[in-house]
Order: structure tokens, then sequence, then C-alpha cells
């Protein structure tokens, strides 16, 4: 199953932890709902100091239908909900790293931090945007191999996104033709060759709002950070300016 | 002296433009320029006025570039090519002045000494000069082709898509697409419902009709496969076709198809849109477009070609069947009617 590690950017660090957010109300029975944040310790790798936090994030969907309870009594359900728990590694208290989750559980439960803040003790963490197309002209350099990337937004008549893959995609008139016809490229496939010759090379699918997915079953914290960090450390160059960011 | 001068100065180029510093090229042209002149002197004592003629031109050229950053070793070389390239270039490009010049003086001196009897014989020297004309400046080519088109001839295919980013939208609501047709068409018919028919396919997209231009608009709905802030992001297309004269041409798309885009953007409050308008003229032939813009290729060994021409606002294209913009701005799409102009 793959992995993915998602990229944010740290707006505003919690004076201590725990942080919590709000109790929110998603509208719908007298449910209210919380996420929040505590420490852990240090990630398992060693070439970088991160810090380790867990994420806990409780969510609920409308749900209608009868319970009963042991004495026999019945009550209408109107919401069922759970708790995600998930790490996340914070770099030099700028980037924030959210892994062993949905990509969706993760976005909401900053999302919850970032608009409900409980007080003046919060967590402030935004989506990045990446330029991939300087992020590729970069890896073109790098040990990396470009294998295939997914663009859109192109100014082209009746294609709004394609895929194009291949040895040497890069190299390819169509990509040429796609890469400069005013769209975006909005996520690259990369192959990171490994140093253990018998195991194939890592494939990993990078997108342009910060999502590294690794394609690859039973992988280790260590093993995941050490391929990522490097990619995101080049990845923090093209970092696009989201002032305009409307949230 | 002066011959030992002059081998001094085929020399100097070779020994200083080593480098390609700004510097050494200035001061290597200020040298070239004293050896010139003395060559000058001397190739005009020869008499050989070709070569007189080079070297003050080749000079002027070195005046002009001795600002830039030279990267070859040999200057005095490379300027000299730019040079006699440039005459070739003029005279490829404008040959033709000069039997047009030639065509007026003898047509002026005709009508000068015979008067306007002779003009008769005179016409086959006429079209000799409105053909060259044409066939060498796409001004004179455009404007015959405008009027044309304005009197009334030819008849023009066109395809306009439209494509919006729109999020949270579930289905397509007849009603509401034909409010927003009446809307566009509301400076052309007053208020009459008979001029939209609106019907809905068994894919559930909409097909619309619009008399006033006999319009068929297709609007559809599809999955873009990306999750905004605020929900699912979906693409809305409008694809509207017809085929009509130029002046009514110019009028459905900088008036009818403008106005439609722009209430559809704001109704569903669109992220990003894309428009791509493709025109043709109607009745041609397979071939016409290969005719058109390949020369040297047959049109039958022709499969398909494109060019494309980036445009600082938008995309423009040509193919083998019609001619396109392609933009995210909607003003742009108005060019459509200027592109109609490059073909006849």
């Amino acid at each position: 199953m793959p992995v993915s590690i998602k990229m944010y950017k740290i707006l505003e660090l919690p004076k201590e932890l725990p942080v919590e957010s709000a109790q929110t109300s998603p509208g719908y029975g007298g449910v209210s709902f919380v996420t929040k944040v505590t420490q852990l310790g240090q990630s398992e790798y060693p070439d970088k100091s991160l810090d380790k936090w867990q994420i806990m994030h409780e969510i609920g969907e409308e749900f209608l239908g009868k319970g009963y309870i042991e004495d026999g009594s019945q009550y209408d359900i109107v919401a069922v909900s759970t708790s995600e728990r998930f790490p996340c590694f914070v770099e030099d208290q700028k980037f924030l790293y959210t892994f062993g989750t949905k990509r969706v559980v993760s976005e909401q439960a900053l999302r919850r931090l970032r608009k409900f803040p409980n007080g003046d003790n919060k967590l402030i963490a935004e989506p990045v945007q990446i330029n991939l197309v300087g992020l590729k002209a970069k890896l073109m350099n790098e040990d990396a191999i470009i294998r295939g990337g997914w663009f859109r937004r192109m100014q082209i008549a009746n294609v709004e996104v394609a895929y194009l893959g291949g040895t040497s995609v890069v190299e390819s008139d169509d990509w040429d033709r796609y890469e400069s016809s005013g769209g975006t490229i909005s996520a690259l496939r990369l192959d990171i060759p490994t140093i253990d010759v018998e195991r194939e090379s890592i494939k990993i699918l990078f997108t342009s709002d910060g999502n590294c997915v690794v394609y690859r079953s039973q992988i280790t914290e260590f093993e995941l950070l050490r391929h990522t960090m490097p990619l995101f450390d080049l990845a923090k160059e093209f970092l696009v300016d989201k002032s305009t960011h409307v949230d | 002296m002066l011959t030992t001068s002059r081998v001094e100065g085929q020399k100097a180029p070779h020994r200083s433009a080593r480098g390609v510093c700004e510097e050494t090229v200035r001061r290597q042209a200020s040298c070239m320029r004293s050896v010139t002149v003395s060559t000058v002197e001397w190739a005009r004592k020869r008499g050989d006025i070709s070569k007189v003629l080079s070297m003050v031109l080749g000079c002027i050229e070195i005046k002009g570039t001795h600002r830039m950053h030279v990267e070859e070793n040999n200057v005095f070389a490379k300027v000299k090519g730019r040079f006699s390239m440039d005459v070739v270039k003029v005279f490829r490009r404008f040959w033709w002045s000069v039997p047009s010049l030639l065509y007026l003086i003898c047509l002026s001196v005709d009508l000068y000494s015979r008067g306007l009897r002779a003009f008769q014989q005179e016409i086959a020297m006429v079209v000799a000069i409105v053909q060259t004309f044409s066939t060498n400046i796409p001004l004179v080519r455009r404007g015959i082709r405008w009027l044309k088109y304005f009197l009334g001839f030819g008849h023009f295919r066109i395809d306009a898509t439209a494509t919006f980013e729109v999020v949270n939208v579930s289905r397509l609501s007849a009603q509401k697409f034909k409010q927003i047709v009446m809307g566009a068409l509301h400076p052309y018919v007053k208020g009459d419902d008979k001029n939209v028919d609106c019907t809905t396919n068994k894919n559930g997209q909409l097909i619309i009709y619009c008399d006033y231009f006999s319009i068929y608009i297709t609007v559809d709905l599809a999955d873009a496969d990306v999750t905004a802030e605020d929900g699912d992001v979906q693409w809305l297309t409008i694809r509207a076709r017809t085929s009509l004269r130029f002046r009514t041409l110019r009028e459905a798309i900088n008036g009818f198809l403008i106005d439609l885009f722009s209430i559809t953007r704001e109704s569903f409050s669109s992220q990003s849109e894309k428009y791509v308008v493709k025109v043709a003229v109607e009745g041609t032939s397979n071939d016409f477009m290969k005719q058109q813009f390949v020369k040297e290729f047959e049109p039958k060994e022709i499969e398909r070609f494109s060019i494309r021409v980036r445009k600082p606002r938008g995309f423009q294209e040509a193919t083998q069947s019609d001619l396109r913009i392609e933009t995210t701005r909607l003003d742009e799409i108005s060019n459509a009617v200027s592109l109609l102009l490059k073909i006849s």
C-alpha cells in the first residue's frame, strides 16, 4: 500500500504543547469535534532535527438509524464519529510533514486547527504550492529520474488534463508542448534508485501541493524520511508565494 | 605602404578577438576602423568599387556591434557574414518592388503620352501590379479578403468551446441555462421564449438551439478528479457551433458568445476558464488548409500539420482543418474574426 507524506508551511507555532482546536460542530445532532496535537519525541531520521508530534483528529458523518443499548432502550442515531491519530514531523519551526493517514484527513485536521483556534495557543499551518516546472529542471541534474508528469490547465483544445510517461519523457516534443502551453505540471512521477541492487527503484509521485506518495508497502519511518526529505529540501527552493491565497 | 597596413588589418582581428569582454571588442573596432579607411584608399586606387562598398558598410556594421559581447574568435568574419547575409535577405524580401516600380513607370508613361484611351491596353499591367502587391504584402492580401468578406462572399464555420472549473454543481439545470442564453441574446431579440429551444439528451447534456444566430449550444458537466477547499471541482463545458456569413459571424462572436461566456462565468463563479474558438471556411475541399499553409509538400502527402503561434494573451494555431485561438482570456476570442483574414 502506498504511503503519503505531505508538506505544510507553518505560519504560527504553538507556545506550548499540547495544542487544541476549538470545539466545532458539524451542524447536526448535539455533537462537537476537536483536533489535538501532542508531543511524541524525535523522529528516526538522524540527518535532520525533526520533532515528532501526534495529531488526534475527530471526524463525524451524518448517519440515520436506530441503536439499542444493553438495557433494551432504543435511540435514534443521527451521526457516527471516529477519531484519527497520525504523526507529523516539524522541521526548524518552519515546515510540517504529515503522514500515516489519508491526505483528506490531514488537510481537514490542519484546516480545523487553522480556522478554529482555541485561544492564543494555536498551530497555523497552510498547504504549500510548488512550482514543479522549476523543480523538474533542478531534478534533471540530480539522481532522481523523471518518468512521467501530469499536466493541467493547458491551453490546448479539448484537453483538460494529461499524463505523459516514458523512460526519457522529459525530452519529448509533446512534453515541451504541454509544459509551454500556459498550464502547470500538477504532479511528477519519479524513480529514485536504491543502494540495494536487488530491490527495484522507489517509485514516487510528487504533486504540486507538496504531497509525496511513495509506492512501497511496509516502509519504515526512517526509510520514508530518508527518501523524501532530500526531495522536500529541493522543493523548498520552488515554493510559490501564496500571499494572494484566500482562505 | 598601404598594402602592408591591409595585411596587418587582416591579422589584427585574429590577435585581438581572443577575449570575449566588451573592452577588447571596442579596442578592436577602433583599430579596424582605421585599417578599413586605409584599405578603402588602396582599393579605390585599384578601382575595385564593390570591395570599397563592402568595406565601408562593414565599418558601419562594426560601429553598431562594438558594444555587444562577441563570443566567436574572429569578429571580422562574423561581421562580414552578417553584412552579406543582410543584402541577400533584403533582396529576397523586396525584389518584387523592382518589377512593380517598372510596371508603375510604364503605366504612367503610357497614360501620360496616350491618355485614358490607352487604358484598355494597360489592364494587364494593372492586374500584374495588384497581383505582385497581393502576393508580397500580407496587409494588402488581408485588405482584399476583408473587402470580399464584407461584401458578403464566403461562409464560415465556427466552433467555440469554453471550459469552466466550477465547484459543487451537482446537475445542469435546463431552466438556468435557458435564462443565461436569453440574457446573452437580449440585445438582438426581445424576451421571446420561442427563440431558444432547450432539450436534454440521454447522457444528461443540455442541447440548446438558438434561432437568431442558428447556433447549436451543447452544455456538459464532467468530474475533474480534484477536490478544492469547499467541494469537488467539475468541468463545465459549453460548446457553440454554427455557420455564418462574415458580418453575422463577427456579431455572433463579439456580442453573443462573449456575453454568453461571461454570464456563465459569473453565475457559476468559476475559478479558472479556457476558451477555444475554431474557425474554418465552409464549402472548401479537404486540402484547402494544407494548400494554404504548406507549400513544399503535396496535400496528399500531409497527414496532419499544426502551426502554433504564441501570442502574449494566448495561442493561435493553424491545423489541417481549421484556425484556432486557445486562451484563458475572454476578450481574446474576438481575434478569431481577424484570424479569418489569413485564409481565403
